[in-house]
């Protein structure tokens, strides 16, 4: 038969005996511990309180922060920038991207719809590094908690609208190139179709 | 004591300070109705139950903490549902954890408020999963979505001011259940 190698026998651990001295007695008496703890306690009472009266006062997002989304407008046409390529549906790990396209007479493609859904959106900015244009981005918006589910489910039109309230404005636009910088600088344009990455 | 520049009110008239809220200056009073009343109480002490499920209990722990205080709205985290008003539903609620999330919310007293505190519970996120509940409404009935994966403390913040307004709006909401 094996040999138990576990014994279940317990470890008696004993501590040093702490060796009797004046000074630990005056300690005791005196509980200068405690003393000393609540004097950090009561100096903070003469700092500066951290805490921010946040409807009063907010709190800038850091730049890079990942808001709602909107979508970007051409600045000469003041339509939407998106092709309907179809990018960014294929990498939301959620997939709450659904983008519906058809052919006009002149067959171009035009973006019909263009829906997202921000209750299920995991806000990883897949759609904003994949977007070839620069079409999503991400604002600095946050507070946008609502009573129903319908007001947070995102069209093209609510997307564009985004893009004027929160991305329209110059502190926003340089935002906005520096995080999530439209790649069409980079890529080499060929008109009316998809652009390839110009390897600088 | 009347000091010699102190003014005696003597306006008999009604003024209407604010809408629903009427005050007598002569008499010192101040009319408004019960469900005015009421409603400022509850908004004013909005008492949330614990309930984190997931990494979004990170963040309502963070906007009850010093920096954010959600002391100062008088929102008070209590432990045990019997003492809550609203149930913060922060995380994915799994079916094997929906039917306690109902239990708990069964147990809270009226008048209860439900907040579905981001992504997978307002909608179960990107766990389109045989395991996950597609969104805490399917279970119990929402008040407030914060989207957001995870809310911001200001966000989750934004939402409770949001179910304070929500809550001062209703009307007669006392003495019988909804």
């Amino acid at each position: 038969m094996k040999k138990h190698l576990i014994s279940h026998e317990p470890k008696v651990v004993s501590l040093p005996d702490e060796k009797f001295s004046f000074k630990n007695l005056l300690k005791d008496i005196f509980l200068t511990e405690i003393i000393s703890g609540l004097g950090l306690t009561l100096s903070s009472l003469f700092k500066k309180p951290v805490t921010k009266q946040y409807p009063h006062e907010k709190k800038e997002a850091k730049q890079g922060f990942r808001g709602l989304h909107a979508l970007a407008r051409r600045p000469d046409t003041g339509l939407a920038k998106c092709v309907g390529c179809g990018l960014c549906a294929a990498i939301c790990p959620s997939k709450c991207i659904t983008i519906y396209t058809y052919e006009d007479v002149n067959h171009d493609k035009i973006v019909d719809r263009y829906e997202l859904d921000i209750l299920r959106c995991v806000f990883c900015s897949f759609c904003v590094e994949a977007c070839p244009y620069g079409a999503i981005v991400m604002t600095r918006h946050y507070e946008y908690a609502s009573y129903s589910k319908e007001a947070l489910f995102m069209t093209k039109e609510k997307l564009l609208k985004n893009w004027d309230d929160y991305m329209s404005d110059e502190d926003a636009l340089v935002y906005f190139k520096k995080y999530w910088g439209p790649r069409e600088e980079d890529f080499v344009g060929h008109e009316g179709q998809a652009v390839f990455r110009n390897n600088k | 004591m009347i000091g010699s520049n102190m003014i005696v009110e003597t306006e008999s008239e009604i003024v209407e300070v604010e809408e629903g809220i009427k005050v007598i200056p002569a008499a010192n009073t101040i009319i408004t109705s019960i469900d005015k009343l009421i409603n400022l109480s509850r908004a004013s002490s909005l008492w949330p139950l614990t309930f984190g499920l997931a990494c979004c209990a990170i963040e309502m722990m963070a906007t009850g903490a010093s920096h954010y205080d959600l002391d100062r709205f008088g929102i008070i985290f209590r432990a045990s549902p019997r003492q809550a008003d609203c149930i913060i539903v922060s995380g994915t609620v799994t079916k094997k954890m929906a039917p306690v999330v109902r239990k708990v919310y069964d147990q809270m007293p009226e008048p209860k408020y439900v907040i579905a505190m981001g992504s997978c519970a307002c909608t179960g996120n990107f766990y389109k999963s045989y395991s996950v509940v597609q969104g805490v409404d399917k279970i119990l009935p929402v008040d407030v979505f914060i989207p957001g994966c995870p809310p911001r403390p200001e966000a989750l913040m934004d939402g409770l001011i949001k179910l304070q307004e929500k809550i001062k709006k209703e009307t007669h909401r006392w003495g019988r259940t909804r």
